[in-house]
């Protein structure tokens, strides 16, 4: 049941009927159950997963509160060996005995690897990652571990950000989970604002230029300035449908009275690779950054050592996306542009003077925006060899072929609304780029107009969308992973 | 007086944020009430537009035509498979042609059919027989969340249940609920198909351009047809089975007698394994349907000199050769019948 579907909206009738009218521990335990059907939804079967895995970090995590010494750390290890082993066997387990069985067969070794079709339960990713932090948090002793199997099940499995995020922190959103029994529902109707932004980003705008993104799944018949168009599209089909999600997410967990995090911050209008990562998905290199970078070392150690976090961090985060070596390669070279700007602001200290500059913003910002997108052709490409055809087409090794494509174009009758949508883009990045603020901040902008504008905007967003739906909506791209 | 004038004064400062407060409410409440009704407006005037989608302007034809026809004794409902079925009635039974009313209605699946069935019922109208026909390919319709405009439009409300009983039996039933709900808060919803293919189309580029845009040798143009196919066996028949199942009993209130007419598709009119298997599937489950009801009649017309693939225009409607074989099938058929205004 996605967001997107009629569905989806029977569904919040019921549930916010349902929250309204019940008080108290009622209200948390709808809730819960709520969450149940619409994960349950996908499959019924991955539900006994995710209650499993809110079983075993409930558990652990009081019996590492308990615990003294080496003890605490095995327990740990437990919740640890069992989150990761989950992830592992359903997203990587096929993966990695594939990859196993290539490369014994390129070493002249006859396998018959065995073919394991293990279906992925969908959001198994975020929800980990989630149980993850909250068991290393009662470790690190930053947070008493939660009494309450009600509460703390609720902060794993409360919907709106149980499939795609944003992966929030236990000591964030465990507070208010709480008091969804305990304190009356206050709804924020910004999350109106929120949802409806949401609907049109993904609904109007990435499920409309969707069809351009296919080229990079065939870069070797395309024209590269075709490519590059495709490139654009996918940018920002992936940015209007994950942080479209997120908006909805956030929009959702409003009307219930729960503040989540902004997962987006005008990603395209970063400068550089921090910047950007500061940006994109903010609650995933948020984690990565507290679970993973800093346990391997940080910045602490030396330049090199720090240079190898970074790397390793960013590796380990394109793996994170899925189970396909264009996903890593993706991971390493965001890595690589971390360790080599890194590098150059050591070397040269005055390159960053330069980029406070006001005119060199926009310069800068825009160039960055065009190495994200050398980025997205290896994300998108389905194959180590697509990719190699992309990134040669892409760096112009045949030329643009502008002209001829422009020509071809005409031809099919497909130039206006290729120029349209190359509009939109430019728009979209100006957009950002002038207005770098998260969703929420821009829909807490839009509240402060008045009445009558503000309504029409919100509903007009929302009648855009319902009226260009899809019959069959695709789903959202990081459902996947 | 100087009292009352501090008393109202203070009556003013208490009374103020109050009022205050109540003028905000109220010019809330006024800014949302013009903004539902400028979208009411903006729903209406495109539902109503010539071009507002084929399915929203079929939708009073039927109803009209029962109108018009007050004399009328016997009735034809469903999709476009069934247009050829009124004359082959006319000619089967020998009746004036006034005395058959064609109610079928461009892409009425089975619950628009329950659903046209209960509007007929509710305006007082009875007919002696209801002919009503099913396909194969009605088991493998995907939009029927859209579909429900049809059933928003015409079903009375007291018939409600009718309808939650048909979607319960679906994999989703939320998603006919959702759907239904949509309908109702839009007269568009349903009817966006135009919306889809000509006005997005147009300005964002077409969602099927078959990759050519980008290609340096785009592959041959071919000329892009919808395909009408259903792999019957897989399809989810309980809920398709639960659809015709209340559409029949609906049609047993507007009717003394109920005819079901099975009609061929063309996947299924092959003489291959799968084709027969998928056909005596078809027919057994149908037969069993209406063994269950009584005044319901199966006329299978899955006969031999109508399974031939050649005699298709589509995936599911016959072509002008078909046509007149499955009317003289059909008259055949139905001349058997004994028909109370005959006797």
């Amino acid at each position: 049941m996605s967001f997107t579907t009629s569905a989806f909206f029977a569904f919040c009738i019921v549930l916010f009927s349902g929250y309204a009218l019940l008080r108290g521990r009622a209200r948390s335990l709808f809730l819960l159950l709520a969450s149940a059907v619409f994960y349950g939804s996908w499959d019924i079967r991955f539900l006994a997963l995710l209650v499993g895995s809110v079983f075993v970090d409930f558990f652990v995590a009081l019996a590492v509160a308990r615990a003294e010494g080496a003890r605490r750390k095995r327990l740990l290890l437990i919740s640890i060996s069992f989150n990761l082993g989950v992830l592992a066997f359903f997203k990587y387990a096929g993966f990695f005995v594939e990859s196993a069985a290539a490369l014994l067969t390129r070493l002249g070794v006859t396998t018959s690897a065995p073919v394991l079709e293990i279906v992925l339960p969908v959001g198994i990713s975020f929800y980990t990652f989630q149980t993850l932090s909250y068991t290393v948090d009662v470790y690190r002793k930053r947070l008493p571990p939660s009494r309450d199997l009600l509460d703390f099940a609720l902060y794993v499995m409360f919907f709106p950000q149980l499939v795609a995020g944003p992966i929030e922190r236990a000591e964030r959103l465990l507070p208010q989970m709480q008091a969804v029994s305990r304190e009356p529902w206050r709804p924020d109707l910004t999350g109106l604002g929120l949802i409806a932004l949401g609907l049109f980003k993904k609904i109007v705008l990435a499920d409309g230029v969707r069809s351009y993104a296919v080229a990079l799944s065939a870069p070797d018949r395309a024209y590269p300035a075709a490519l590059w168009f495709a490139t654009y599209a996918f940018a920002f089909q992936i940015y209007w449908d994950f942080s479209g999600y997120s908006d909805i997410a956030v929009g959702l967990a409003r009307l219930l009275g729960v503040d989540l995090m902004s997962n987006f911050r005008a990603p395209y209008a970063a400068t550089g690779p921090s910047d950007f990562w500061r940006r994109w998905h903010i609650s995933l290199s948020e984690w990565l950054r507290d679970y993973l970078y800093i346990p391997l070392g940080g910045n602490r150690g030396g330049e090199l050592r720090t240079q190898r976090n970074l790397f390793l961090t960013m590796l380990l985060g394109g793996l994170w996306h899925g189970a396909a070596w264009h996903f890593v390669l993706w991971g390493a070279f965001h890595g690589l542009l971390l360790v080599v700007a890194r590098a150059l602001a050591r070397r040269w200290p005055r390159t960053l003077q330069l980029a406070e500059r006001r005119w060199f913003r926009p310069v800068q910002s825009l160039a960055f925006f065009h190495v994200t997108c050398l980025g997205w052709a290896l994300f998108r490409a389905p194959t180590l060899d697509a990719c190699v055809q992309a990134w040669h087409k892409l760096l112009l090794f045949e030329g643009l072929q502008l002209r001829a494509w422009l020509g071809h174009l005409a031809t099919l009758k497909e130039l206006r609304p290729a120029a349209l949508w190359f509009g939109v883009f430019v728009l979209a990045w100006l957009f950002q780029y002038l207005q770098p603020r998260s969703s929420k901040e821009l829909v807490a902008q839009l509240w402060r107009w008045p009445l009558l504008p503000r309504a029409l905007a919100v509903a007009s967003l929302a009648y855009l969308a319902m009226l260009l739906a899809p019959l069959s909506p695709p789903a959202f791209i990081y459902f996947q992973f | 007086m100087s009292g009352s004038a501090e008393a109202a004064s203070a009556g003013q400062a208490v009374s103020g944020p109050a009022s205050r407060g109540r003028s905000v409410r109220y010019r809330q409440a006024a800014a949302l009430l013009l903004t539902l009704a400028l979208f009411g407006w903006l729903d209406r005037a495109i539902g109503r537009h010539e071009d507002g989608g084929p399915y929203r302007q079929e939708i009073p034809r039927p109803i009209r035509a029962v109108r018009r026809a007050p004399e009328a004794r016997h009735i034809v409902l469903g999709c476009s498979t069934s247009k050829w079925f009124a004359p082959a009635l006319v000619a089967g039974w020998g009746l004036p042609a006034g005395q058959v009313v064609d109610a079928h209605m461009s892409d009425c699946l089975q619950t628009c059919t329950l659903a046209e069935a209960r509007a007929l019922q509710s305006v007082g109208r009875h007919f002696e027989t209801a002919t009503f026909g099913v396909n194969l390919f009605e088991y493998c319709e995907e939009y029927r969340e859209r579909r429900s405009m049809q059933e928003v439009d015409l079903l009375p409300l007291s018939y409600t249940l009718d309808l939650a009983r048909v979607y319960l039996h679906s994999e989703d039933p939320l998603r006919y609920a959702g759907g239904w709900l949509l309908n109702h808060a839009s007269v568009v919803y349903g009817n966006t198909m135009w919306l889809q293919r000509h006005a997005r189309k147009s300005w964002f580029g077409s969602e099927g351009l078959h990759n050519a845009w980008f290609e340096r040798v785009p592959p041959p143009p071919r000329k892009r047809r919808e395909v009408l196919g259903c792999d019957y066996v897989a399809a989810d028949r309980d809920f398709g089975l639960a659809a015709t199942r209340g559409a029949l009993r609906a049609l047993r209130s507007l009717a003394d007698r109920v005819q079901l007419v099975l009609l061929p598709d063309r996947d299924y009119a092959s003489d291959s394994e799968a084709a027969r298997r998928g056909r005596e599937l078809f027919t057994a489950e149908h037969r069993a349907l209406s063994a269950q009801m009584k005044r319901v009649q199966v006329i299978d017309l899955l006969q031999p000199q109508l399974l031939d693939p050649k005699l298709f225009r589509d995936g599911a409607h016959f072509n002008r050769d078909g046509v007149r074989r499955a009317t003289s099938a059909l008259s055949e058929s139905v001349r058997e019948l004994p028909l109370a205004s005959r006797r």
